[in-house]
């Protein structure tokens, strides 16, 4: 869903324009160019096709504020026969190259130009502006018969400037094993209230997708973050049951663990078992029974008490994550 | 000074918060990574006095050992146990375990198995369901 740049509400509007172009100035805010509206309505047939166009802007912003150079983007075309004889909001969408950045705090045109239209008795294209009491920081400028642009510091245009989501429509495989180094050269601080960073699955829309499965990173969605991971050998006696091994985790808080252990020389890697598995020579247990964490230590007790059990020497890899809250 | 990314929830400030509750990512913490995920049904018949012992594996290919998640279900149940887990009743138990393969072994290695086992003092016929993840962090052990 597209965000508002700036605007001017229709339901300021009192009068209406049918010049050769209209226009109003306004601020950008760093976005993408998305689409813009004006509030147009028809008298009798015009015919031909209007578009909206971004300018650079020239003069003193709200007084004299018209544009200038080439456009630097314009809009799809839209059918001005279709208009109706009540006020409408029209929307024209920016597209491809048209999706310029409209430069935090830099100030901008929009207009409202015609291709095979001119203003004449009795077909007209009537534009909402405000005369009465107009509010907005810029100003109103049309375009002459002459071609020529002219502001009115008095009058606003209606309209609306909008940019894209700021949604990431990244699109990442989980099968690569391709690494790319980015180079971060500025910190800026987004509210995820408003804005959201997803990183879909391969040939999955990110804009569209609503299983969190199908998201690599979705910002409505919190991370279960590792805040430490490490290993530990430990040698595991024969006849222990039950026995704890610890190592201190050097956290200032109790922390949340999960690990694995395996038996040097063995191939197997356990998650905590109840009563384990049989070890290379088949005949004999050595059961990883559990793992925890106080405020100290990372704890895991290991049992090796089947009756022909042998000293074992074991490794493991904990992880420990934040607290849930 | 290293440049980070952070995300974090709606009214804290990305900048100063260090609680990671609050943050939605950092890149100061490492997070578990999905390589895959499926699931596996054992289908059991286990006789009188008997005890039953059932294997299967996932060849999940990737030349280390693997973080790997793993939960239970018996078609009994309503509710999906993390494994290892484990339960007993009158004349019953059974046993739920799951193991990664060290991908060195050129015979059984690179692998997710699961396993249930368990007793029947009186003969049953019922599945355990198993889904798991397995994630591309690297155990290195």
């Amino acid at each position: 869903m597209a965000q508002i740049i700036d605007s001017y509400s229709e339901t300021n509007q009192n009068t209406s324009a049918a010049d050769y172009a209209e226009g109003q100035s306004f601020t950008g805010d760093g976005g993408i160019l998305n689409s813009a509206k004006f509030y147009l309505k028809k008298a009798g047939s015009p015919t031909g096709s209007a578009y909206a166009k971004i300018y650079a802007h020239s003069g003193t912003f709200g007084t004299s504020s018209v544009p200038t150079g080439s456009p630097l983007a314009t809009s799809g075309a839209f059918d001005i026969s279709t208009l109706t004889t009540s006020f409408q909001l029209i929307t024209f969408t920016f597209t491809g190259a048209n999706k310029i950045t409209l430069t935090n705090g830099t100030k901008y045109i929009v207009t409202l130009e015609f291709s095979g239209y001119t203003p004449s008795y009795p077909n007209y294209v009537w534009t909402g502006i405000d005369t009465s009491s107009p509010t907005h920081g810029g100003n109103l400028c049309y375009k002459d018969s002459g071609g020529s642009w002219n502001a009115v510091s008095a009058y606003d245009t209606c309209f609306y400037v909008y940019k894209d989501d700021a949604t990431t429509t990244t699109s990442a495989t989980t099968s690569s094993t391709t690494s790319t180094s980015t180079s971060i050269t500025s910190v800026s601080t987004i509210p995820v209230s408003a804005e959201k960073i997803i990183v879909s699955k391969s040939g999955v829309d990110a804009l569209k997708a609503t299983n969190p499965n199908d998201f690599i990173f979705h910002s409505d969605y919190n991370t279960f973050k590792i805040v430490a991971t490490g290993t530990a050998t430990f040698a595991i006696s024969a006849g222990d049951s039950e026995v704890e091994k610890t190592i201190a985790h050097g956290l200032s808080y109790t922390p949340v663990v999960a690990g694995f252990a395996k038996v040097v020389g063995d191939v197997y890697v356990l998650s905590p078992n109840e009563y384990g598995r049989t070890i290379t020579d088949g005949v004999q247990y050595l059961g990883f029974l559990g793992i925890a964490a106080d405020a100290t230590n990372v704890i895991f007790i290991f049992n090796n008490s089947d009756l022909s059990a042998e000293n074992q020497t074991v490794i493991v890899r904990y992880y420990l994550f934040e607290v849930p809250n | 000074m290293p440049q980070k990314i952070v995300i974090s929830k709606p009214g804290y400030d990305a900048l100063t918060e260090t609680d990671p509750n609050n943050l939605i990512f950092s890149s100061d913490y490492n997070t578990l990574k999905y390589f895959t995920s499926g699931s596996i049904t054992l289908d059991i018949s286990v006789g009188d006095i008997s005890l039953y012992d059932e294997v299967d594996i996932v060849q999940h290919g990737l030349d280390f050992n693997p973080f790997f998640q793993v939960f239970v279900k018996m078609d009994s149940w309503s509710v999906w146990q993390p494994v290892a887990y484990w339960t007993a009743g009158a004349g019953a138990y059974d046993k739920f375990y799951a193991y990664v393969v060290d991908p060195s072994d050129p015979t059984i290695g690179k692998r997710l198995m699961v396993r249930a086992t368990g007793y029947r003092e009186t003969a049953d016929s019922f599945s355990v369901e198993f889904r798991y993840k397995i994630f591309r962090n690297n155990l290195n052990i």
